[in-house]
């Protein structure tokens, strides 16, 4: 609950922000010219991960690290960790995996027009490819013969697998110190590929949750953008 | 002019992809009650390719043998053309006898591995199987053949077992 709190509370915050650093910004404003140059280089963590273990959907904590081209378009590379530690109400089936994942893909400011002052807060659509390579221990109760009689006992441990999946999102980015942003993100993934074992599917995939064909999900990033000096 | 296209073409390839993935997404994948079956197909000639598929036009009954005595699972169905049969978990060899309205009996050896699957934590465990031999007696069955050895929920013709008109 304390997590939620903190998330509200920011979130009221990103929306009060914009009004203050507008006013801040003005002594120095950019035009937008149109080309893709190089600005500047930001990295950030994911605080949204840690808060999604409250809906039985595992843990993840994630950085990322992100281009800006001309204020317009970001290529981002996200990566992090996620792990899940479960055992089933309904049948009893225990589930444990942690692994690394990663995302590769980019932002685009849609609040970006040639000719007109870049706006420190903006809308952005995202793009992302996600993948991971992960290992599980997979148990259950022994599970019986409903014809014959008799049970087969069930657990594997260090089971192999693969899942690759694209996102896409839409998201808001604040400026709320010089050199700190804060971002939401809520994003539609879709599974792409995934890789099962000879007993067992793949049931957690870091990065992107249970596994299903399709989640939504989110991302509450604190941003710092590196100084760059041309 | 290009920023309005870029942006443009990214909210179409949003809602294309996510209409499709939608779309596919059938939601909970469970199946009801989470047993596969053995499915036989009946065919009148043997093993040939130009065999064509078979009714049984009289009253055919078939038992499992279970811990040593019969059990009856299909009863005097009449134009049977296809069987659906549970598997044992934890025997490797079930004994399957088809008993002929005109009299005589068959008895299909069907050999196979268990395979004890996790679904999902919402779905929880199965047992899927894989032939991997069969033996039969000669009353009425010619011959059968392992068509698919995999034998889970989805729909797969298991065995063609070629019957004698």
């Amino acid at each position: 609950m304390r997590i939620l709190n903190y998330i509200l509370l920011s979130s009221l915050l990103l929306f009060t922000l914009p009004c203050a650093t507008n006013a801040q910004e003005k002594s120095d404003t950019i035009i937008a010219d149109g080309k893709l140059t190089f600005k500047g280089i930001s990295i950030s963590a994911d605080l949204f991960g840690y808060a999604s273990a409250l809906l039985d959907d595992g843990m993840s904590s994630e950085f990322a690290i992100e281009a800006n081209l001309g204020n317009r378009i970001f290529p981002v590379i996200e990566a992090g960790y996620g792990s899940i530690d479960i055992t089933d109400e309904n049948f009893g089936i225990h589930y444990k995996s942690g692994a690394p994942y990663m995302r590769v893909g980019l932002n685009y400011n849609f609040s970006y027009t040639k000719g007109k002052p870049v706006r420190p807060n903006y809308v952005y659509g995202a793009l992302r490819f996600g993948y991971s390579r992960m290992k599980y221990d997979v148990s259950s109760p022994p599970i019986q013969d409903p014809v014959w009689g008799g049970e087969q006992p069930f657990a594997h441990s260090d089971v192999n697998g693969f899942a690759s999946w694209i996102e896409l999102g839409v998201g808001v980015s604040v400026k709320i110190l010089k050199q700190f942003r804060m971002g939401w993100c809520v994003r539609y993934k879709a599974r792409a590929n995934v890789v099962n074992s000879e007993n067992s599917n793949v049931g957690y995939i870091p990065g992107f949750g249970t596994n299903r064909h399709t989640r939504f999900g989110a991302t509450y990033s604190l941003i710092y953008e590196i100084p760059f000096k041309k | 002019m290009t920023t309005p296209r870029i942006k443009d073409i990214f909210i179409a390839a949003a809602v294309a992809i996510s209409t499709i993935f939608t779309a596919c997404d059938n939601g909970s994948d469970c199946n009801i009650n989470n047993v596969s079956y053995n499915r036989i197909q009946l065919y009148s000639t043997t093993g040939s390719s130009t065999a064509s598929k078979y009714s049984y036009p009289n009253a055919l009954t078939v038992k499992l043998v279970i811990n040593g005595s019969d059990s009856i699972v299909i009863n005097n169905m009449t134009d049977a053309s296809e069987l659906q049969l549970p598997v044992s978990y934890t025997h490797e060899c079930d004994t399957v006898v088809f008993e002929y309205e005109e009299g005589g009996t068959d008895t299909l050896y069907v050999e196979h591995s268990n395979i004890p699957y996790f679904i999902s934590t919402d779905c929880g465990m199965a047992m899927y199987h894989k032939l991997t031999n069969l033996r039969h007696t000669n009353s009425m069955i010619d011959s059968a053949k392992i068509n698919d050895p995999t034998i889970n929920f989805s729909w797969h013709e298991n065995i063609k077992l070629y019957i004698t008109e």
